[in-house]
């Protein structure tokens, strides 16, 4: 009855050498782990696919008007809302897009992606102590230059390009990694 | 009438012997708060069970009336509280049943530990309900999402956000959660396939373990 152990080696099989059960044994792992690949590749770039695929935030690196820098007010954030149309998977809506802008007053702007660099809250405008402040665990941000005053955030707030022509303001949307200390686009 | 039916199935796949074994199984006397209410701490992984049985059967319910997507989600939710009978009760109950889960199993993991139960032989016992303590913080993880209200989509903001910050690979962690680069609609259904159907299975399998485990080591001694 020894023998139908499948892990006995037959005595005829010299030492240190595979023999016919083990091969078999192995052959069967071999396979086995052939078919495990077939059923499980699929099933995990099935998983993963969207993840892969790239950004389908449409008008990225495209100028947007903001307005005349004449209604913005001078050292305060100004809010300024704006929507398009994104496409998520295969949902199309349209996604509401912030952003800061300050008129510096000599002539400067400065404008803010909305999102806290801690972990990404959208913050909002303190009015009494005039400065950005991160609903979710404290960030406090300078208005001037987005200097991190108080909470974990790890880097200033995210200075978008801007450029003024004519007393128009335009601003170049983008999303950077949050929780870094450098700022890496998205 | 129910007598002969027991009979029937009795004849035929001898049933009496496994609930003999089940209704015959004692306590041990020093895991019985019918004789010193202290033992009372031996009780707190049943009480986990129960929660999650609570839940499970809930979340069954809520799965009735819920929609896992962003322009329904809301308002699904909004329909189980405002017009469906007992709707309240049923959320409720998921709702707070789903922060008690996580209370009576750190306390059932306290209980463990202090007494040394962890200890060999029963070393995989232990892995096996941290591996469940991590699959139900997952259900806590998902299912924060589904009310898909102002806390649920900031929270999953945050929460996957973390995950981004993670070395090297954070950010496609990220966007595996999320199913992409931005929060939407396509985060909202797999975590929705994750919290009623991946999650419960795999929290399914683990507990026959954990119980299984425990019925052939028995639960350890006095201490
Ligand atoms: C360990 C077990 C479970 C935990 C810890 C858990 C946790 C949660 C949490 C935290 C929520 C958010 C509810 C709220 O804040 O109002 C939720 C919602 C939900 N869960 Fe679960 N859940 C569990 C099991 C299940 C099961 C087994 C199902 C269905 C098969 C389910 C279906 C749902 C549905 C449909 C919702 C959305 C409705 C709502 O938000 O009220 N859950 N769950
Ligand atoms: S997300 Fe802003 S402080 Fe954490």
């Amino acid at each position: 009855m020894a023998n139908t152990i499948a892990h006995t080696t037959p005595s005829s099989t010299p030492k240190g050498a595979i023999g016919r059960r083990q091969f078999m044994a192995y052959g069967t792992g071999v396979i086995g782990a052939v078919i495990a690949s077939i059923v499980g590749i699929p099933i995990i770039n099935y998983f993963i696919s969207p993840a892969l695929g790239h950004s389908q935030a449409t008008a990225k690196s495209e100028w947007k008007e903001m307005g005349v820098i004449s209604q913005f007010p001078v050292g305060v954030p100004t809010k300024v809302e704006y929507s398009e149309i994104q496409k998520t998977g295969w949902e199309v809506a349209e996604a509401r897009k912030t952003v800061w802008v300050v008129n510096q007053g000599n002539g400067q702007v400065t404008a803010y992606n909305p999102r806290c660099t801690h972990l990404g809250c959208a913050v909002y405008h303190d009015e009494k102590a005039n400065t950005l402040n991160s609903p979710c665990h404290g960030g406090v941000f300078r208005v001037s230059d987005g200097k991190v005053l108080a909470g974990p955030p790890p880097r200033a707030l995210d200075t978008l390009p801007v450029k003024v022509e004519n007393g128009h303001i335009s601003v170049i949307y983008k999303d950077f990694r949050v929780g870094t200390t450098e700022k890496i686009e998205l | 009438m129910l007598n002969r039916f027991y009979n029937f199935l009795d004849e035929r796949y001898r049933v009496t012997p496994l609930l003999r074994d089940i209704a015959d199984h004692q306590v041990p006397d020093h895991a019985n708060p019918t004789r010193d209410m202290r033992a009372f701490v031996y009780c707190l992984g049943g009480i986990s069970f129960m929660v999650a049985i609570l839940l499970f059967t809930t979340g069954v319910l809520l799965a009735v009336y819920y929609v896992p997507a962003p322009e329904r989600a809301y308002d699904s939710i909004q329909y189980i509280m405002n017009g469906v009978a007992f709707g309240p009760l049923i959320r409720g109950i998921h709702h707070w049943g789903a922060s008690l889960l996580i209370i009576t199993m750190v306390l059932h993991m306290l209980r463990v530990f202090f007494h040394g139960a962890y200890k060999d032989p029963r070393q995989l016992n232990w892995v096996a309900g941290l591996l469940l303590l991590m699959a139900v913080m997952g259900m806590g993880f998902t299912g924060y999402l589904l009310p898909w209200d102002q806390k649920a989509y900031w929270a999953t903001n945050v929460g996957t956000f973390m995950a981004a910050t993670v070395p090297f690979i954070g950010d496609f962690i990220m966007r595996v959660l999320r199913g992409g680069p931005e929060l939407g609609a396509i985060t909202l259904i797999r975590f929705y396939a994750l919290h009623v159907l991946v999650l419960p299975a795999i929290i399914g399998l683990l507990l026959a373990f954990h119980f299984l485990m425990i019925r052939r080591q028995g639960i350890s001694g006095p201490l």
